[in-house]
């Protein structure tokens, strides 16, 4: 669904690469997550498939298409886009924030209503509460969840999101983890999303990519990350891991809950 | 107060129609920065490289002195009155309209303008439907501030003949009349009051977010509707007022419009010529008097938007047409010169003079004067570099001015001022400055009793002031020539400086000063 390939960006002359040599695949309807810390390239590298960046060298290809020959803001609207920073537009209400690509793509008023209503349901805002409020009358989960609904309106078949859940409070955060994973179960949709937390991009992740100074160091389900790691440095951020499960038990005691599942 | 009181009595109807050309010098002047500002505030905000140039562009526009600025525009439109007016509000309306469009587009949350562009908004979309409505506040706040100073600014268009409070104002300084600077300078202070808070009203009731209860149209609506109730009240009776007065008795026989400088001498003669040709003829006359000066009366007269003024034949020919008299002539010699060279470069006529001579002269306190011992400008020399000299900004740079007076003289003054007309006479005989350069016939020597120090050199060519008249005015009004000459040799020295006398010391108005004296000579003619 997504292809990049022998991709490297650099933002300034002489300064090093943000990416260096990345080929990178994602598969239809499935989710990677980008990890890395600040400065890995895992943003870049997420802007570069709706274009809000443009690779120094390689090619990006969306579904098959070389998205360098195709119009930048048909790409968009075309791609849902999710971010940290939400930025809902102040002026206009919950509703009309929904509706604004399918406004730009030419929807009539009924259908962008009806939408709407849908998509504020399924992130859990029933509409009749909530479609006629502004932005600032939302809580941080509440306007990243409109955040969300926006970047579903137009019903892309990918959806980009760039650290969705990195503002919100520890609490706030898990429970919308939690609806993004029963959410992407629902719609089937193919997702990137950009995380610099293991445990998010382990939980949410099909697989995951681990970036590193703007190099690829290696792509897997978590569990392929964890037995078989294939650089030191994923070694050391899986080993950290474990260190955070024995101090938890540590601190804990015996009977503190084992992890389970695949993480 | 009671002065503003008075004037405002008797003066109403006049205070609304000023009124309403001030509102509409700011309004359209207001609305043309609009247009022309939010386009060179969005240029520079897509422009970074713009930016600098064309904020510090419109920023020295600001810095430019608003007489200065008229004058420029006169100069560039080639004519007086509401065009040059318009325009140099517009320049001066465009700094906050500017900047306040670039600081409210830029002001707009990062995070706002990156999910627009991640969402796939082209950057005329980002512009118009999330830059310009976040901006829209300090938007509004620009175009409060470009009226509220448009209110002020627009109070000097007077002096090119546009209209508006200024009026009042000038014509109040000419005459050192306290009411009638008032007269202009309250209600331009309310206008500017309820500008503000009109525009602040709008601005309030069309801001959605505050007004989540009301949804409807309707609701808002009526909100604006109460918001710009004020304004609304103040356009209408003016409105009808000027519709009133241009349909009004005045559409009888031709019409003549006559404008004078902005000094007292000057509007007892536009009055003066004004009654004279109302009796004589059956012409009305538009009064277009207070105009900034010389040169703004002579190009509305070449111009052709005026018919008539007052001129004196020595500033003719220095300022007009940069010439200087020869050591002999007297009198007759410089109006046979500005006589012939107006009626060829121009196409004016003098008619004949009225019989007095302004000419410049030097002043000084009488007992400052007695007890140094000067009765000429020579006395002076020894003297003067320890001197203060007062004298109009004017005289300052003409020929005919100080600069030719110090080489003719041969001495300067230790301090120079430049000084109103309005208060020349009181500064001298206050001892703020030692000696003035006035005007001979002014009236004010008289009440402030001032000595008149001789031009014992001659430098001062004559002043003897005669109507100008364009010649085609002359030719499709048979009447107006005749109408004019009437006034001839009607007006020697002692008889102007005692009109400008009475004009200045207010006892009267200055149409009912000159109706007394045309009526004492029997100049309204059969």
């Amino acid at each position: 669904m997504i292809d990049l390939l022998k991709i490297s960006k650099i933002y300034t002359s002489g300064s090093p690469p943000a990416l260096d040599d990345v080929t990178l695949s994602v598969e239809e309807g499935e989710t990677l997550a980008l990890l890395g810390s600040s400065g890995s390239g895992k943003t870049t590298a997420l802007k570069l498939v709706n274009r809000l960046e443009d690779p120094t060298s390689g090619t990006v290809r969306v579904a098959g298409r070389d998205v360098s020959g195709v119009d930048v803001h048909e790409l968009r609207r075309s791609i849902g886009y999710v971010f940290q920073g939400v930025g809902l537009f102040p002026h206009l209400t919950v509703g009309e924030n929904v509706g604004v690509v399918p406004r730009l793509q030419g929807w009539d008023a009924t259908r962008i209503r009806a939408r709407a209503t849908e998509l504020l349901d399924l992130v859990g805002l029933p509409a009749d509460r909530f479609r006629d409020r502004y932005p600032d009358q939302l809580s941080g989960g509440q306007a990243q969840r409109v955040g969300v609904a926006r970047a579903l309106a137009a019903d892309p078949e990918i959806l980009l999101m760039d650290e969705p859940f990195g503002a919100l409070d520890a609490v706030t955060r898990v429970r919308l983890q939690d609806e993004l994973v029963d959410l992407k179960a629902r719609l089937g949709r193919t997702i990137v999303f950009v995380t610099h937390d293991l445990v998010e991009a382990l939980k949410l992740g099909d697989r995951v990519a681990i970036l590193h100074r703007g190099e690829l160091h290696q792509v897997g389900t978590g569990r392929e990350l964890y037995r078989n790691p294939e650089t030191p440095f994923v070694r050391d951020l899986l080993s950290q891991l474990e260190s955070q499960m024995r101090e938890a038990e540590r601190l804990l005691g015996a009977d503190a809950p084992a992890p389970g599942g695949d993480a | 107060m009671s002065a503003l009181v008075e004037a405002f009595a008797t003066r109403a109807p006049e205070v609304w129609l000023r009124t309403l050309e001030h509102l509409m010098l700011t309004g359209i002047s207001t609305v043309a920065a609009v247009l022309v500002g939010v386009p060179v505030g969005v240029l520079a905000f897509f422009r970074p490289r713009l930016r600098s140039a064309l904020l510090s562009g419109v920023g020295i526009l600001q810095t430019v002195p608003s007489l200065a600025m008229l004058a420029l525009l006169l100069v560039a439109f080639g004519r007086i009155g509401v065009a040059p007016a318009l325009a140099a509000l517009t320049l001066y309306a465009l700094l906050p309209v500017v900047r306040n469009t670039l600081v409210g587009l830029e002001g707009v949350d990062d995070d706002v303008g990156a999910a627009a562009r991640g969402l796939g908004m082209t950057p005329s979309q980002e512009l118009l439907r999330v830059r310009l409505p976040l901006a829209l506040p300090v938007l509004a706040a620009g175009v409060r501030t470009a009226a509220v100073i448009g209110v002020g600014i627009a109070t000097l268009s007077a002096f090119i003949g546009a209209g508006g409070l200024g009026q009042f104002i000038n014509r109040g300084l000419a005459l050192s009349d306290t009411g009638l600077i008032l007269l202009g300078a309250v209600p331009a202070g309310i206008l500017a009051l309820i500008v503000d808070g009109s525009i602040a009203g709008v601005e309030w009731a069309a801001d959605a977010r505050r007004h989540r209860d009301a949804r409807t149209a309707g609701r808002r609506l009526l909100r604006m509707a109460v918001a710009t109730a004020p304004l609304v009240l103040l356009v209408v009776p003016s409105v009808l007022l000027a519709l009133g007065s241009r349909g009004g008795p005045t559409s009888g026989g031709g019409r003549v419009t006559i404008c004078t400088k902005n000094f007292t001498e000057q509007l007892v003669l536009g009055e003066l010529m004004a009654q004279v040709i109302e009796a004589r003829t059956d012409l009305s006359v538009d009064r277009r008097f207070n105009m900034g000066g010389t040169v703004i009366c002579h190009r509305a007269l070449v111009a052709g938007e005026v018919d008539v003024y007052p001129e004196y034949t020595g500033t003719a020919l220095t300022a007009i047409l940069g010439m200087e008299p020869g050591p002999d002539d007297g009198p007759d010699q410089v109006m046979q010169e500005v006589r012939t060279r107006y009626a060829r470069d121009f196409d004016v006529r003098w008619l004949e003079p009225f019989g007095f001579d302004n000419t410049y002269v030097l002043l000084a306190d009488p007992d400052v004067a007695d007890s140094l011992d000067w009765s000429r400008a020579s006395d002076l020399a020894d003297a003067a570099s320890g001197l203060s000299v007062g004298f109009t900004s004017e005289f300052a740079e003409r020929a005919d001015g100080y600069p030719g007076f110090v080489e003719h003289y041969g001495f300067s003054f230790g301090a120079e001022r430049d000084l109103d007309p309005g208060i020349l006479y009181q500064a001298v005989a206050g001892g703020e400055v030692d000696v003035v350069f006035g005007f001979a016939t002014d009236g004010r020597i008289d009440s402030y009793g001032l000595e008149v120090l001789a031009d014992d050199r001659a430098f001062f060519p004559p002043y003897e002031a005669a109507p100008l008249a364009r010649m085609d005015a002359l030719e499709a009004n048979p009447g107006l020539g005749p109408a004019l000459s009437a006034l001839a040799g009607e007006l020697p020295d002692s008889t102007m400086r005692r009109l400008n006398r009475e004009a200045d010391e207010g006892t009267g108005n200055v149409a009912e000063i000159v109706r007394r004296f045309v009526e004492e000579r029997g100049l309204g003619g059969s």
